[in-house]
């Protein structure tokens, strides 16, 4: 506290503050982007309140106990989870803790360590969860869900009762993909099992022998190609791997097979903060993200609580 | 009370079901049992603006507000009607929520300045005690908007309420620390008849607790065999535009022997740019003395009055007595 006296001086030292002060203009506001209601408390710019506010372009809403749900003017609509932490803007959401559930989500983008994660039509619903310390765990409930790199390029495509767990790597353009090899229009297009992403394959020496067949590839993805329509990217191809087709995972039971190994594997085993389980091989690594599908789809997610378990990848 | 606590769980299902209306329906019914219940008020209220039945939602949460004079009705309200772009509403509301908020005002400045970007003015209709005040200078400092913080500021000084010295001490650290403000060539508190505040332009007394005592018109410092070899005193933080200066100031010493091992420096960002000559003793009366020196950068700059043991002496003991110091451009 400051004493009767230290306040006269300090107050002489203000009014000469005031006299020299450099003028500068006021900031202009921003609109009003939504509404968050909460069950509870929760804290909007740092400041506790409860039950409801306005939400203006980049407000940062912590959730305590109690999920908060958020009603953008745009009509998307999404949950921000108990103990969560995101910011807010009109069209995207920087997910920083915690777990987000988009709704009608159209338009609307969620950004979390990295990625970048948004519907493929409107109606889609996902969820997506801040897992550890460097992964994200996307589940798309309805319709389908797209996850982008830093790049800006697609490294996987959600359908339908599907979940991912995601994880950036240090090198963004290795990638490791796994699926049959198609050849159309003179281009040699694989889709990837794991992450639903279709690739043009590009490779020194001719890929006929592998076309038809199940393979494993590894390579770079080259950003400065233009892929064939239906391929997301061009991925310089350093090794083919025919590779037998694995067995049919029994229902729920998670993945099996599988020649992986490396960053994301062991790590995703039990690596989701949900406690989901994951399989335990490296599934994929497309354009620096490792992929890797979570055993029991929403199921294991809890997005569909006692709901029958979605496919696994492979 | 048991209804209030289903209310407010009902308030965020409500929402999920908002388009349906079965909640609504129950929650109507409610309503209809316990009237005087606010949260279900602002529930059904919610839930009709998120239906799109914005003059329903106003009647609810009017409603609320007529049966609870609390902040929550009034918060609730303030922010539908900032929505809304209803401002005779909104500012009712704010205005409303502002006299019964006991918390941190923070949010409810920060809607209202959306709806008022200028302070001062958003202050006067809210009501401006010195509360908001408060909350506003720091929202203001909070968003760097310098000029209406010095606005805001200028209101609590003149309420002269010693609990707001911290908040403006932190406002004028913060302007110094932003560079919002212009060379002053004058030392702040020079004549020392105030007490140094330790912020802003004001002094700032560094020499070790015990061995230092103010008093209007003078500030004296011991020097004991305890003391550090180099050991700053004092400081100020000025504001120098490139150029030459001359400082002086006036002293008395007693039982220092030469030489005193003291003198002012001044420094940038912990490194010394210049320092002037050692201190003669005065032990017989006031002396006067001044140390002329060049700055050649504008900035901030601390003015330091150091002890610095001559290398070869012992530590000198006894005091000096500081009683003036003014800057004058060269």
């Amino acid at each position: 506290m400051v004493r009767r006296e230290s306040l006269e001086a300090l107050l002489a030292v203000m009014l000469t503050l005031q006299l020299v002060i450099v003028p500068r203009r006021a900031v202009a506001a921003s609109p009003a982007i939504g509404t968050i209601v909460t069950r509870g408390a929760f804290r909007l710019n740092h400041a506790t309140l409860i039950n409801n506010a306005t939400l203006f372009e980049g407000a940062t809403i912590e959730t305590g106990g109690a999920a908060s749900r958020m009603d953008l003017v745009s009509g998307t609509r999404l949950e921000l989870s108990a103990d969560s932490r995101g910011r807010f803007f009109g069209d995207h959401l920087v997910l920083e803790r915690g777990e987000s559930v988009l709704q009608k989500a159209q338009g609307f983008r969620v950004e979390a360590r990295g990625l970048t994660i948004l519907p493929d039509t409107g109606a889609s619903t996902g969820r997506i969860l801040l897992a550890g310390t460097a992964r994200v765990q996307v589940s798309a409930v309805t319709g389908s869900l797209r996850v982008l790199n830093s790049r800006g390029m697609v490294v996987a495509k959600i359908p339908s009762g599907r979940a991912l767990l995601l994880e950036p790597q240090s090198s963004d353009g290795a990638t490791r993909l796994a699926g049959r090899v198609v050849l159309r229009g003179g281009h040699y297009l694989l889709t990837d099992e794991t992450t639903n992403v279709t690739v043009e394959l590009a490779a020194n020496k001719s890929l006929a022998n592998a076309v038809g067949r199940r393979v494993e590839v590894t390579g770079v993805s080259d950003p400065a190609s233009t892929p064939a329509s239906d391929a997301t990217q061009v991925i310089e191809v350093a090794q083919v791997t025919p590779t037998p087709q694995p067995p049919a995972a029994p229902a729920g039971s998670g993945g099996s097979g599988g020649s992986g190994g490396g960053a994301a594997a062991g790590g995703a085993t039990g690596g989701a903060a949900s406690g989901a389980a994951v399989s335990v091989t490296l599934i994929a690594i497309i354009a620096g993200v490792a992929a890797a599908a979570v055993v029991g789809g929403l199921a294991a997610t809890g997005s569909l609580a006692g709901g029958a378990a979605a496919p696994v990848s492979r | 009370m048991l209804g209030a606590r289903l209310f407010a769980a009902a308030l965020f299902a409500a929402f999920s079901l908002a388009a349906g209306g079965t909640l609504r329906l129950a929650m109507s019914h409610d309503v209809e049992t316990n009237p005087f219940d606010s949260s279900a008020w602002i529930a059904l209220g919610l839930a009709a603006e998120q239906s799109g039945d914005v003059n329903r939602a106003s009647e609810y949460l009017l409603r609320a507000e007529k049966v609870d004079r609390q902040y929550l009705p009034a918060w609730t309200a303030a922010n539908f009607f900032y929505r809304h772009a209803n401002d005779r509403e909104f500012w009712r509301a704010a205005v409303q929520a502002a006299a019964m908020s006991y918390d941190d005002p923070a949010p409810l400045i920060d809607l209202v300045d959306h709806q008022e970007a200028r302070a001062v003015s958003a202050l006067e209709r809210l009501g401006d005690t010195p509360r908001l005040e408060r909350g506003y200078l720091r929202f203001l400092i909070d968003q760097s908007r310098w000029e209406e913080a010095r606005e805001v500021a200028a209101k609590l000084e003149l309420r002269r309420d010693p609990q707001d010295g911290e908040l403006l001490a932190n406002f004028a650290d913060r302007l110094i620390a932003a560079g919002q403000v212009e060379a002053s060539f004058e030392l702040t508190n020079g004549d020392i008849r105030m007490r140094p505040s330790g912020h802003g332009l004001d002094w700032r007394v560094i020499a070790p607790p015990g061995a230092f005592r103010w008093e209007p018109g003078r500030l004296r410092f011991w020097l004991a065999s305890s003391t550090p070899d180099a050991c700053p005193l004092l400081e100020q933080r000025v504001v120098f535009a490139p150029g030459k200066y001359r400082l002086r100031f006036q002293y008395r010493t007693e039982g220092l022997a030469e030489p005193t091992g003291l003198r002012w420096v001044i420094s940038r960002e912990g490194i010394e740019e210049a320092a002037g000559p050692g201190l003669a003793r005065a032990a017989g009366g006031e002396r006067s003395a001044d140390w002329s020196f060049e700055v050649k950068k504008r900035g901030v700059y601390q003015l330091q009055f150091v002890y610095v043991r001559v290398p070869g002496t012992i530590h000198t003991e006894g005091r000096i007595e500081l009683t003036s110091a003014g800057l004058e451009m060269l």
